[in-house]
Order: C-alpha cells, then sequence, then structure tokens
C-alpha cells in the first residue's frame, strides 16, 4: 500500500467500467487493525474525553476551555483535538505535516454520499505541541470524530472532542438513531464519490462491523443490509440522485451462497451498472436467479472465484441472455454495441403501438384511444354523450390484490380505493343478482353518472409519454349493428388498452395517486363520432410500473416481434462492391448512434450516399430538419 | 344480463384456467376453427396454431389466479366478452406476474367457446 499526495493509503480502486471492479481489494480504509486507538465508547462524556477535557483545562487555556464547555456555547464551534500525527511522513514538511493533516481531515470527513454533500471546513486550527486543536461547526464535527483511529501517512491519527456546542445528533439518543449513524458511517467510508462505487466487499472482514458485533448473531446479521440499504436510501431525496451518485457496487468476498442477504440491493439501486459477486460461494445458477430481471442497466458484472464456475462451465451465455444490457462478463466482452442497438429496434411512434397488433383501418382506433382518454380527463359528461348510446354498457372492476411496481413508488394504503369499490363489479366477489346488475350501466346517462362519481384523473399523454400505454387493437365480426341493415352484426374493434393515470386531488387539481389500469373497448359504427362504444370494461388495480410494455423484459415469451413496424423496413440495400455485410451493419449502428436516427432510416440514408459514412452524415445534416418525428429513436428511459 | 350468463361465465374461467394449469392440450376443446389469439403480441388463428402456442410457453408449470372477474354481452346471439384481471405464477419465477386477459365468448353446442382471447403481461416478475 502506498500513500498518495494526501497522505491516503491507496486501496488501488478502479476507475468505473474497467474489469476486476472491486476484485479482491484488501480491507477498506478506515480504523487499522494495529494500535488504533479506540473511538470513545460511552458517549462524548466518556471517561478517556472526561480526563482529557480535565488535563487540558488545566493548562494555559483553561479558563476559556472551561466556559466553552460548561456553557456549551451555541452558535459556537465545536473544538476538537487531533493528535498522533506528528511523527508521521509527512513531518519533513516545512509546517511539520500540518497543512497536509487538514486538507486529509476536511476531504475525508466530508460526506461525499447522500442528496446533501458536505464538505468540512476547518475554520481555525492551532498547534499546541504535538496536537493540533481544531475548530469546526457542530454538523462537521461528527465527520471529523469518526475518523478517530484512521491511518494517515504511515501513522494513526486520533480525533477527539474537546468542548462547544453538542448537536443534537451526536447525543444519539436511541439506539435506532446511533444504528442509523453506525451504518451511515459504513457507507461514507466505503464510497467513492469520484468513481460512483460503493464498495461493500469483505464486510465480515470490516472493524466497524465486528466491533458491532453484527455477524455474531443471525438475526442482527440478517438485518444489517437491508437496514444499510435503507439509510442509504434515507441519505437521498429521491430514487434519481440515487441511482446516479452510485453506479458501480462490489459484494466480493462476502462468503454469499444466494442472494437472500443482499436482494435488498436491486431494490435501492435498480439502475446499477457495475456489479461485482467475484469471490463469493454461488455455487449455481439458480443462486442467482432472484436477479435476473433486475438490474436491467447492467453493463458490467463479475462472477469469478464462484464454485458457479466449475459447477456450470456454461453458466455465461445464461447469465448474458438474462442481462440484456450487459457488455462484459468477468471482464470479457458479451456483447458489441452494435448488438445493443439492434435490439432496440422498436421505434417510439408517436402512437404507443408496441405490438405488431394493431390493425386499424383509416385509423379509427388510434383516433378513438386519442379522444376517449382526453375526454375521460376533461369532460366525462360530454364523453358520455360523445360515445356511448342507449344500448352502450359500460363497468368497471376493482383487483385490490394486483401486484405493484417494483420500486413501490405508490404504496398501498388502507381505505385507497374507498371512491370506487362501491360500484366495482368483481363477479367473484358480487354474487347476488341484483347486485350484479346494479354495478352495469347501461345507456348514455347511466354511463355518465357512474363515470361520474370516479375520482377526477389525468392520464399520461400518449403522443409524450408513449412508454406508459399499451394499446392493441384488432377487427372483430359481429358486432351489432343498430341501423338493422346488419343482422348478423358488423365488424368493430377490440381495443384493449393498458396503462396508468393519476388521481387529481378535487381542491388542489394537483395529482395524488397513481394507479394502473386495463380497459376493453369493443366499437362498433354509428354516433355523432361515427364510432359507438359498445362494451367498456375498466380493470383498476395498484399502480404497476410500465415495466411490463418494454419490449426487452419480456422477451422469454414473446418471438421476435416481426419487422411490420408502421415504417417498413427496406429491402436489403445492394451494398457497393467489396463492402462486407459486417461492416456495413457497423456502420449502421454508428450513424444511429451518432444522429439518433432508426435503424431503417440510417440504412435507408446509407444506402442513399452509396454507403460512405463521412457522405451520410453530412447528407444527415442537410436534411435532418425535414426529418419526421418517427425517424428518430426516442432515447433510452 | 341474466344471472345464467354471468355464472356461466364464472364457470368457463374457472374451467379454462383449470384446463390451461393442468393440461393445456385439453384447451383444445374451448377453442374453434375461427378463433383468434393474441398473445403478447403475437396474433394467431385456429384452435390448432393457438393449442400449438400455448404448448410452446417455455415453461411447464403454471398456476393462474383470478383476482377480478367481469362480463358483459357482447351481441344479441348470446356471446359474452369477458375480462379477468390476476395473477400467474409461473415455475422459473419465484415472483408472480399480473395479467389482463379478455375473452370474447360465444355459445356452442349449449356450452361456449373462445372465439378472441387476447392475452397481456402487465407486471411482469422483475
Amino acid at each position: 500500500m502506498k500513500a498518495d499526495r494526501d497522505g491516503d493509503l491507496t486501496m488501488g480502486l478502479p476507475v468505473k467500467g474497467r474489469a476486476g471492479v472491486g476484485k479482491g481489494t484488501g480491507p477498506p480504509t478506515g480504523p487499522r487493525k494495529d494500535g488504533a486507538s479506540k473511538p470513545t465508547r460511552g458517549g462524548i462524556l466518556g471517561a478517556t474525553a472526561q480526563r482529557e477535557i480535565l488535563r487540558h483545562a488545566s493548562g494555559t487555556r483553561d479558563v476559556a476551555m472551561k466556559e466553552e464547555r460548561v456553557s456549551g456555547a451555541k452558535g459556537g464551534l465545536v473544538e476538537l483535538k487531533v493528535s498522533g500525527w506528528n511523527k508521521s511522513k509527512a513531518s519533513g514538511d516545512a509546517d511539520g505535516g500540518v497543512s497536509s493533516l487538514i486538507k486529509w481531515l476536511e476531504k475525508k470527513a466530508s460526506s461525499r454520499l447522500g442528496s446533501r454533500v458536505r464538505m468540512v471546513k476547518i475554520k481555525k486550527s492551532q498547534v499546541e505541541g504535538t496536537d493540533l486543536i481544531v475548530k469546526v461547526a457542530p454538523d462537521d464535527a461528527l465527520g471529523l470524530l469518526r475518523m478517530n483511529g484512521f491511518g494517515w501517512a504511515g501513522t494513526n491519527v486520533s480525533v477527539q472532542r474537546l468542548g462547544g456546542p453538542v448537536q443534537a445528533s451526536s447525543g444519539a439518543s436511541s439506539e435506532a438513531e446511533k444504528t442509523k449513524g453506525m451504518l451511515r458511517g459504513v457507507l461514507e467510508r466505503r464510497y467513492d464519490l469520484d468513481t460512483k462505487f460503493l464498495n461493500l466487499s469483505g464486510l465480515a472482514q470490516d472493524e466497524e462491523l465486528k466491533n458491532q458485533h453484527i455477524f455474531d448473531s443471525k438475526s442482527t446479521a440478517s438485518k444489517f443490509f437491508p437496514a444499510m440499504m435503507r439509510v442509504l436510501e434515507l441519505s437521498f431525496d429521491n430514487p434519481e440522485e440515487r441511482n446516479a451518485a452510485v453506479t458501480s457496487v462490489s459484494l466480493a468476498n462476502n462468503d454469499l451462497t444466494d442472494l437472500a442477504a443482499v436482494t435488498t440491493l436491486s431494490q435501492t439501486l435498480p439502475k446499477l451498472q457495475n456489479l461485482d459477486l467475484s469471490n463469493n460461494k454461488f455455487g449455481k445458477l439458480e443462486h442467482l436467479h432472484s436477479w435476473r430481471r433486475r438490474f436491467t442497466h447492467l453493463q458490467h458484472l463479475i462472477l469469478t472465484g464462484n464454485p458457479l464456475e466449475q459447477n456450470e462451465p456454461n453458466y455465461q451465455k445464461d447469465i448474458i441472455s438474462w442481462f440484456p444490457n450487459l457488455r462484459q462478463l468477468n471482464g470479457i466482452q458479451a456483447r458489441t454495441e452494435e448488438d445493443i442497438a439492434k435490439k432496440t429496434r422498436t421505434v417510439d411512434l408517436p402512437f404507443p403501438i408496441r405490438s405488431a397488433h394493431f390493425k386499424d383501418e383509416s385509423g379509427i382506433a388510434e383516433q378513438f384511444v386519442r379522444t376517449f382518454f382526453a375526454g375521460f380527463d376533461a369532460d366525462r359528461a360530454a364523453l358520455a354523450s360523445h360515445y356511448y348510446d342507449n344500448l352502450s354498457e359500460f363497468s368497471y372492476a376493482v383487483n385490490t390484490q394486483a401486484l405493484r411496481d417494483p420500486n413501490g413508488t405508490e404504496r398501498s394504503e388502507p381505505g385507497e380505493w374507498e371512491g370506487y369499490l362501491k360500484n366495482s363489479r368483481n363477479l367473484k366477489r358480487i354474487q347476488q343478482l341484483p347486485a350484479r346488475q346494479s354495478r352495469k350501466f347501461r345507456g348514455t346517462k347511466a354511463v355518465a353518472d357512474a363515470m361520474a362519481m370516479l375520482p377526477i384523473t389525468k392520464h399520461p399523454d400518449l403522443a409524450s409519454e408513449a412508454r406508459k400505454w399499451m394499446v392493441e387493437a384488432k377487427m372483430v365480426p359481429g358486432v351489432p349493428d343498430h341501423t338493422g341493415a346488419s343482422p348478423d352484426g358488423v365488424d368493430g374493434f377490440l381495443i384493449t388498452v393498458h396503462g396508468e393515470f393519476s388521481e387529481l386531488d378535487t381542491t388542489t387539481g394537483q395529482p395524488k395517486k397513481r394507479r394502473s389500469f386495463d380497459r376493453v373497448f369493443v366499437l362498433g359504427p354509428g354516433g355523432v363520432a361515427g364510432v359507438r362504444i359498445v362494451s367498456d370494461m375498466l380493470t383498476l388495480r395498484g399502480y404497476g410500473g410500465a415495466q411490463a410494455f418494454e419490449p426487452e423484459t419480456v422477451d422469454a415469451w414473446t418471438e421476435p416481434a416481426p419487422t411490420t413496424t408502421l415504417a417498413p423496413e427496406p429491402a436489403a440495400p445492394g451494398l457497393p462492391a467489396g463492402l462486407q455485410i459486417a461492416e456495413a451493419e457497423q456502420m449502421v449502428a454508428q450513424l444511429m448512434q451518432q444522429t439518433g436516427m432508426t435503424l431503417s432510416y440510417a440504412k435507408d440514408c446509407l444506402d442513399q450516399v452509396g454507403w460512405n459514412f463521412v457522405g451520410a452524415v453530412e447528407a444527415f445534416g442537410r436534411v435532418r430538419s425535414n426529418l419526421p418525428a418517427d425517424a428518430f429513436v426516442a432515447p433510452a428511459a | 344480463m341474466a344471472d345464467f350468463e354471468n355464472i356461466a361465465t364464472e364457470q368457463f374461467v374457472e374451467f379454462y384456467y383449470k384446463a390451461f394449469d393442468s393440461d393445456r392440450a385439453s384447451l383444445a376443446a374451448l377453442y374453434g376453427q375461427d378463433s383468434m389469439l393474441t398473445f403478447e403480441a403475437s396474433p394467431l388463428q385456429g384452435v390448432g396454431n393457438i393449442i400449438q402456442k400455448l404448448q410452446d410457453l417455455p415453461f411447464k408449470q403454471v398456476q393462474h389466479q383470478v383476482a377480478t372477474l367481469d362480463a358483459q354481452p357482447s351481441d344479441e346471439r348470446g356471446g359474452i366478452l369477458v375480462v379477468v384481471s390476476g395473477a400467474l405464477l409461473v415455475e422459473e419465477e419465484r415472483r408472480p406476474m399480473s395479467y389482463a386477459q379478455t375473452f370474447q365468448l360465444k355459445p356452442r353446442d349449449g356450452s361456449y367457446y373462445v372465439f378472441n382471447d387476447v392475452f397481456r403481461l402487465v407486471y411482469p416478475a422483475a
């Protein structure tokens, strides 16, 4: 281990993205095994601290010191004594290493982890003999005190409190607060802001955790990790900041045989990019199973040093298929950027057509869906007159048991479905005929009245938030024709819509609760709109997210979507002589990346310039303002 | 709609999932030559293709749990539109998944068959 400029002991923390993330690093920086002075246990005024205070108080600065301690001057600075540094490797410096020490203290004590990054500033400092007396704001004192016993420049530094206001948090009134503080300290210590790397390897060897006897009993051992994840969550104002701050995690050297103990990691950091699981005891793929559809953004994964390698020598293929964005497994390339680009073939059309199954005649179904939900949000009475006639039927059911979004953005609450249950028509629950009949609404007025009783809604915009919708349409025969012209019925539409909406607070108009829904319409001809609703059946459930609407996550169920998107792919272009298919594909991928165009448009563009890449980029620059919106792939979520 | 139809719907749905969960091949009795299925973006027609698709699904064991079930008449000839919301557990997964399924039932030989079937996972196991 070598000391860098700051006097830090470098641990060889790797740069994000390279193989060997945190692999086999030694114990983390922190209180060293040999000769580490124990942090004062028993609180601020433990025996040792008290002795120190009295001893010091009898020195030259005694009066001021005493007063400060006794009165706990409010608004004042906290005074700390830093000792043990005078024989460090930096002692050869002109100032004996003091400025270097101060810099190190400030850097290490600063909180880099969380929404509120706190940079510790040592306000005043003064050398007294072999001690450095520093004064800091009360909030900073905690961070510095945590460093008591840390190694710096070849020596161990002790940090002790001398006097000053006691801030609420350092009084640690409850066990829970103490534990939170301890876990917070562990996370801070193991987090590197520059590499956004949280090093949770070798937890059982962690000095502080050992001192806390975390792993001594089964119950604390099992609660520890989820508790630590919870503290990590609490450090941030929102999931976005949290996901942005921590992109790499190592769980190496933790003796893990399965994911049970650490499974909460996938809930706390779902967008993780780099994960090191090396040197554990994973024996089979099934032991990693629960993370199979998690970590959808994972790019680098390390599994070396696990019995898995011997037991299932071909495990790589499975792992690669589990993580569709994985670029490297164990430092070996699993996918190229082109592979990834090709997969996201789905064009984000203005209308959310994910499946090939949207058969629409003259845009009737599309127009209906747009108008309907806009009307449902804005004016349900008008909507009812517009689309429902005397034979139209509407009913809805609430699925109170439905599974919720794994990110838990909308928690379940008692009584949350109150406004809906009165007319909820679940034939499994509503068994009596009169009750069943009264919950089905027939005719314009009945439908309007029933809809008026439901909370006001706001659906996401179909154009700009297409990813939150899933709409399928097919034509169906035999829809009743009220003109009487076709006794066998006519062709109509069966439309299924899956999505979400927010309930609006009636007084403030602000969104208050998000729900997911599934709605089925049977449309027939007629009415003022040219289209009338024959049947409208709505299912309401707790917010489940839009993950199911992304093609990648359900690839185990579907065949690859047939390439009949609305913009048909051009026929295989005639490639100029000497240009291999592979090269051509690479050009397309690169052009897609550079310009944001879809596969088919990029291909077209290259074709038009005779597969000259530079020419294609130039051509794109000239025509881009004329390109329609569907020429571009929407940015990844 | 007379309650006879609601009851028949309940029975049909129960029977359907029992058959699905125990022996998918037996579902052939519940579809017809003119039946249509849209299963997660794959459109199919005809009992043969439909049963093939269902049998090819990548799992051996599955268990459906119906949470809600609603029905409306779909035409003037006894057809019924059924909407189901529930969860299913596939042997491979540890967590159940939410699904939404729509059936259009038509009368046949004193019972019903599935004329139209639309299936969607609305929340994956993740």
